[in-house]
C-alpha cells in the first residue's frame, strides 16, 4: 500500500446517536472503510455544534440536541475515496460530506512491529 | 483582573498595560495547514509522540499546533489487522494540526522524519486569518513618548 502525492480528504459531519443497522453510523462508516481498504479513517467527537442533522431534531428537543457532533475524517486517492461515495449516500441520512485535496508527504507503516 | 478605578480613561496612561490596552492586529495571507496522523501510544524518548512533536515544534519557532484526540480509527499502523476487519486499535487516534508558511513547514519536515515512526503526514492549502496582539505598536508608541 503506498499512498503519495495528491490525495483526498473527505470529511463527513453527523451526530455521534446516528445508527446505521442499530450500530452508532461512525463506526460504520469506519467498518466500511476498513471493508473497501481504504488507507485510514479517523472519527473526531466535537464539544458543540449545529448543522444539518441537529437542526432537524431542535424543534422535538426544544433545546440544542445533546448528541455530540462528530467527524469522520478519511484520507486516500481520489479512486478510493470515490469508491466510498455510494455506501456514504446510503448510509449518512442526514449529515455534511465535504472533500478536499491534500498533499501526502509522509505515509509510513512498519510492518511485522505490531500484530 | 485588575483592582483599578479608572477616573479618567486616557490613551497616554498606558503604564501596567494589560492585554485589553494592545491594539488588535489582523494579518491576511496564504499558509500550509499540515495534519499528522498518529497513534495516542506512540513514543519518542519514552515521552508521548504527541507531546515531543508539540515541544519540537515550540523549539523550531512554528507558529501554532493543536492536538486533537480521536474516538476511533485506523490508519498507517493498523494496516497489517487486515484480516481481521472488526479488529480496530485500542490505542486512540491522534491528529496535529500545524499551520505556518509553507517554507517553515517543510524545513521542520526533517525533524518529523526522525520522530514519525508510523502514520500519516499531508498538506493542505488554507487562507490565514490571524489575529494578534500589535505589541510593536505599543512599543512604537512607547519609543515616540520617550
Amino acid at each position: 500500500m503506498k499512498l503519495e502525492g495528491t490525495a483526498k480528504m473527505l470529511r463527513i459531519h453527523f451526530g455521534e446517536d446516528d445508527k446505521w443497522k442499530d450500530k452508532p453510523l461512525y463506526r460504520a462508516v469506519v467498518e466500511k472503510c476498513r471493508e473497501l481498504d481504504i488507507a485510514g479513517a479517523t472519527v473526531f467527537r466535537g464539544i458543540e455544534g449545529y448543522g444539518a442533522s441537529t437542526l432537524i431534531r431542535r424543534p422535538r428537543h426544544m433545546s440544542f440536541s445533546h448528541d455530540a457532533p462528530v467527524m469522520v475524517s478519511v484520507i486516500d486517492s481520489e479512486d478510493k475515496i470515490q469508491t466510498l461515495l455510494p455506501f456514504l449516500d446510503e448510509m449518512v441520512a442526514e449529515g455534511l460530506i465535504a472533500i478536499s485535496e491534500v498533499e501526502v508527504v509522509k505515509y509510513v507503516h512498519q510492518d511485522g512491529i505490531r500484530s | 483582573m485588575q483592582d483599578t478605578t479608572v477616573v479618567k480613561p486616557s490613551e497616554a496612561s498606558a503604564k501596567g498595560a494589560g492585554q485589553q490596552d494592545v491594539p488588535a492586529l489582523k494579518r491576511q495571507g496564504k499558509a500550509k495547514l499540515m495534519r499528522i496522523f498518529i497513534g495516542e501510544n506512540d513514543k519518542w524518548n519514552g515521552k508521548p509522540l504527541h507531546k515531543a512533536l508539540l515541544e519540537s515544534m515550540r523549539a523550531n519557532d512554528i507558529a501554532g499546533a493543536t492536538v486533537y484526540q480521536g474516538i476511533l480509527g485506523y490508519g498507517a499502523n493498523r494496516r497489517i489487522h487486515k484480516d481481521s476487519a472488526l479488529h480496530l486499535s485500542h490505542d486512540r487516534p491522534i491528529m496535529l494540526s500545524v499551520v505556518d508558511t509553507e517554507e517553515r513547514l517543510r524545513t521542520f519536515l526533517p525533524v518529523l522524519d526522525g520522530m514519525v515512526q508510523q502514520g500519516l503526514v499531508v498538506f493542505s492549502d488554507v487562507d490565514v486569518i490571524k489575529y494578534t496582539r500589535d505589541f510593536q505598536k505599543v512599543e512604537r508608541r512607547k519609543e515616540a513618548r520617550k
